[in-house]
């Protein structure tokens, strides 16, 4: 692949901390005005790979490269990054304008200048007139903005946020994840954005890279990735759990419970994803239909879930409406037009 | 202040024990009701330290036949003014430098990990617990004229005089104070430091600030509270460092402690004495407030996360050489202590440890080492004798004051805040005629090393009783345990350690008394430290000699005694 010049460049980096390998062979790239997704379950590495590009940790392999230089031995303070950390890391003992201003020391600034920087800055996170503020009085929010503004104060080459809505409520999230992806699009700045809610990173992000294990086992726009898990492992973290084991012959599936055609060339046993989408209720067994006991449904307004026990074990899907379910216990025939092979998940190989 | 180690351990900041469940309403189903439990501590501490207190106020101001004249000589030229003038800027540069030694300690102890750690610093932490009369004279044996540096240096250029004369000089005087008191401030500055979020430091780092402005920006402001802890604690014994300035210092320098110790013993100015004590006892009581105040807070924003981070090799190699430099310190005067003690005139020889049992300078007023040695052992085990259930019973009541139990403890912990010889010279001046005639009896030894001791049973319980559920005890009353039986099979068996460690302590601080003990003491009952100080103002190498092995022996005495604690996994001790 050809890598771009402009930007963040990852190349092949490993780390350990006592023997254990916390990133293993690690490339990544970020393009300026485009915001990557790191997504993972906790302790996959995403932070550490953070750490490894703000210049906080050094690799024991690889390089990090920015607009053309290798920065790998350039220590953390004289990057230009900008980073904003896991529950905020705000300084308690200075005031909201002592955070923000912190990183302007070394830019040359007058103390005039610096006012006005904190000024525009909490303009743009909508904080203005809270810089006599001390930390300790701020909500979660409200400090969230403020670490936001404090990373981007000294105007950053690269941005890189760790779990940066992770430790709000819900309602608060939603909000803010709005306002972020407004903020983060008007500013043309590379941006590393680590999470484990895929939510979160499919809504903010222009592509997104899924980690396990210290590995980047896939990377894509978001569509991409959720159109085609492709892994079981990536499936799985993206919530879709309908994995039945069959064989393919001939581009023909045969399964535990139904069989489908037209799928791409894959010949032996293989594991199948039934997809949700465009599931619906039919009145019989034929090619396509999973049959199985009804075991419960959840009525969620336009959709309704349902679980279904069949030779394969429990599979769920999501119908339209309320889609003449019968009862608890009855026998019930799903049509799944949908259905793609992933890579079964193999053990790590060492750890 | 002198065997004046004491507050530390007993003003400690916070315990690792719970405090949940255990604190809130006290109900105490085994211990009587505040008050009676609290009668036996208040009325000790009102006969044996307001009395005496109010005696030196009484003796300075309105003792009959004296007149504001007799206090005279401290207005008289500048000679007070000078002493107290000494006293304050000896105290605050040991603290910087006492400081300056300790915080890259502290960075090296709260962000480096290591196979015994916990053993460098228990031994690292011995000099805090050992008497002063020990320190001054291992400084000696390490920097005295015959010490051990210019021996070496003698054998090493061959030299015919000693090249480094330190003795009698404000140098000798910094080096002791720093030695005594440094690994205590790593520790409070450690503790603190480790519970900072590290992630401060990098979120600066990020923001462009290098390591040296990191550290001032930075680390320096959010560590404030414990540096400042720190520097309270360590100002507050140098502020009334006693032995140390009186045998390293000579005559030509004096703090208002040994100056209150002077007035008393050699000018017999009762009244002046007691000013000076007064003022003294005033002022440490305003550090004290400021340490109690800073001691025991925990950092804010305590990042609960974990995050996988590695420390480079330079950083370890800071690390191991910071510490292999705060053991060696440590142990080189303790090492040329045994050292010198086993070294005669015509090399090593164990003729100081058998001329133990002689009294060499053939005077009725000199006792033999070995009768110092006996003394000690049973002044210090009648102390711990009082002490224990004193302190106990202090414990309980405290925890049962419930919400005036900080002040109840306060009050308590009080004779740590006054200075030893303070103490000595109010027994002088009270404790010598009715109502409360004690003069001739050892009894005013044991009542005085009591005070210092049972503070720390006191605290060491009390810090085992939070951690007791009070819903243990219930249960067992229940169950149809009378209060005795509860007290016996519920709280026991959970603060014996808490006692034990108390006992230990209450030991080691009646062994190295000595300000107080100085004072007070007859000469037929010297103690350990008062013969050593004794045997050093006379001539000779065989004295010198005695007084090396007699400090040695108090020395492995009260060494032993710590590690025993530190080792027993007390942690509460740890916290120094």
């Amino acid at each position: 692949m050809e890598l771009p010049d402009d930007g963040l460049r990852v190349e092949g980096v490993s780390f350990a901390v006592r023997e254990k390998a916390i990133l293993r062979d690690v490339s990544l790239s970020a393009s300026p005005g485009k915001t990557t997704a790191l997504l993972g379950p906790s302790g996959c590495g995403k932070t550490t790979l953070l750490r490894v590009v703000a210049g906080l940790e050094r690799p024991d392999r690889g390089s990090v490269w920015f607009d053309g230089d290798d920065v790998t031995g350039v220590p953390a303070h004289r990057r230009g990054f900008g980073m904003m950390f896991q529950e905020f890391a705000l300084f308690p003992h200075l005031d909201v304008e002592g955070n923000v201003a912190f990183g302007l020391r070394h830019q040359g600034m007058s103390g005039g200048q610096r006012r006005d920087r904190v000024t525009e800055l909490m303009e743009l996170v909508g904080l203005s007139g809270y810089e006599r503020r001390r930390v300790e009085t701020l909500s979660g929010g409200e400090r969230q903005r403020v670490a936001l503004a404090r990373a981007l104060a000294p105007q950053p080459r690269l941005l890189m946020l760790d779990e940066p809505l992770g430790s709000l409520d819900r309602g608060l999230r939603e909000r803010l994840l709005v306002e972020l992806r407004g903020i983060l699009r008007r500013l043309n700045v590379p941006t590393l954005y680590v999470t484990h809610d895929q939510m979160e990173a499919f809504a903010l992000a222009d592509r997104v890279a899924i980690m396990d294990a210290g590995r980047i086992v896939r990377e894509g726009t978001p569509a991409e990735i959720h159109g085609e898990p492709r892994t079981e492992f990536v499936a799985r973290f993206l919530g879709m759990e309908n994995l039945v084991a069959g064989t393919c012959e001939g581009g023909r599936l045969r399964t535990p419970v139904g069989e489908w055609c037209g799928l791409p060339a894959h010949t032996g046993p293989v594991l199948a994803l039934l997809r949700t989408e465009d599931a619906e209720l039919v009145a019989g067994p034929g090619g396509g239909v999973v049959t199985g006991e009804l075991v419960s449904r959840l009525f969620q307004g336009t959709r309704t879930r349902v679980a279904v026990d069949t030779a394969a074990g429990r599979l769920e899907f999501e119908l339209p409406g309320s889609a003449n379910l019968p009862p608890e216990g009855e026998v019930l025939h799903v049509q799944v037009p949908h259905v793609q092979v992933v890579e079964r998940a193999v053990a790590a190989a060492d750890g | 202040m002198d065997e004046g180690r004491a507050p530390v351990a007993a003003l400690t900041p916070g315990s690792p024990l719970p405090q949940g469940r255990a604190r809130g309403r006290p109900r105490f189903a085994g211990a009587g009701p505040a008050l009676l439990l609290l009668a036996a501590p208040g009325v000790f501490l009102a006969l044996f330290l307001l009395y005496p207190l109010q005696g030196i106020l009484r003796e300075s101001f309105f003792r009959e036949g004296t007149s504001l004249d007799d206090l005279h000589p401290l207005v008289d030229g500048t000679f007070y003014l000078e002493r107290a003038w000494f006293t304050l800027w000896q105290a605050a540069a040991s603290t910087a430098l006492t400081l300056a030694l300790a915080l890259p300690c502290a960075w090296a102890l709260a962000r480096h990990d290591f196979p015994g750690k916990s053993l460098l610093v228990a031994v690292a932490t011995v000099p805090f617990v050992l008497p002063t009369i020990v320190v001054a004279v291992a400084f000696t044996a390490l920097l005295g004229p015959q010490g051990a540096l210019n021996s070496f240096l003698q054998w090493a250029f061959n030299l015919d005089e000693p090249p480094v004369d330190l003795l009698n000089s404000i140098w000798i005087i910094l080096m002791a104070h720093v030695f005594y008191n440094f690994a205590v401030a790593a520790r409070i500055i450690a503790a603190y430091w480790a519970k900072l979020d590290p992630r401060m430091d990098d979120a600066a780092a990020v923001l462009g600030a290098g390591r040296v402005e990191r550290f001032l920006r930075v680390t320096l402001p959010l560590l404030r509270p414990a540096v400042l802890a720190a520097a309270s604690l360590v100002f507050l014994f140098c502020f009334t460092s006693f032995g140390v300035v009186l045998i390293l210092g000579g005559s030509s320098y004096g703090t208002i402690e040994t100056e209150i110790y002077r007035e008393t013993v050699f000018l017999f100015r009762l009244p002046v004495a007691g000013v000076l004590a007064l003022l003294q006892a005033a002022f440490t009581f305003l550090v004290m407030l400021v340490y109690a105040r800073l001691a025991g807070t925990s950092p804010a924003g305590t990042f609960r996360g974990t995050v996988a981070r590695r420390t480079s090799h330079g950083e370890r190699w800071a690390a191991v050489a910071v510490l292999g430099a705060m053991l060696v310190l440590t142990l080189l005067p303790l090492g040329a202590l045994v050292e010198r003690s086993f070294h005669g005139a015509g090399g090593y020889t164990l003729e100081f440890y058998r001329a133990l049992g002689e009294n060499t300078r053939k005077q009725a007023l000199f006792i033999t080492p070995l009768t110092a040695v006996r003394n000690s052992l049973t002044f210090a085990g009648l102390t711990v004798l009082v002490a224990v259930p004193l302190g106990t019973v202090a414990a309980y009541g405290a925890r049962r004051a419930g919400r005036a139990g900080p002040w109840v403890e306060a009050v308590l912990l009080l004779p740590l805040g006054v200075s030893a010889v303070t103490l000595g010279l109010g027994f002088l001046v009270t404790l010598d005629r009715p109502p409360l005639d004690l003069r001739g009896t050892w009894l005013l030894l044991v009542v005085a090393h009591t005070l210092v001791g049972y503070p720390f049973v006191a605290r060491s319980v009390g810090a085992q009783l939070r951690g007791i559920d009070p819903r243990l005890r219930e249960a067992a009353a229940v169950m149809g345990a009378g209060p005795l039986r509860v007290f016996v099979e519920v709280d026991l068996p959970l603060i014996w350690r808490g006692m034990a460690a108390g006992a230990v302590l209450a030991f080691a601080v009646s062994m190295g008394e000595f300000g107080a003990t100085l004072l007070i003491a007859r000469p037929e009952w010297a103690t350990i430290p008062i013969a050593v100080f004794r045997y050093l103002g006379q001539p000779g190498a065989l004295q010198y000699g005695q007084a090396l092995a007699m400090s040695t022996i108090l020395m492995a005495v009260t060494g032993a005694g710590f590690f025993l604690i530190d080792r027993l996994r007390y942690r509460e001790l740890g916290t120094f």
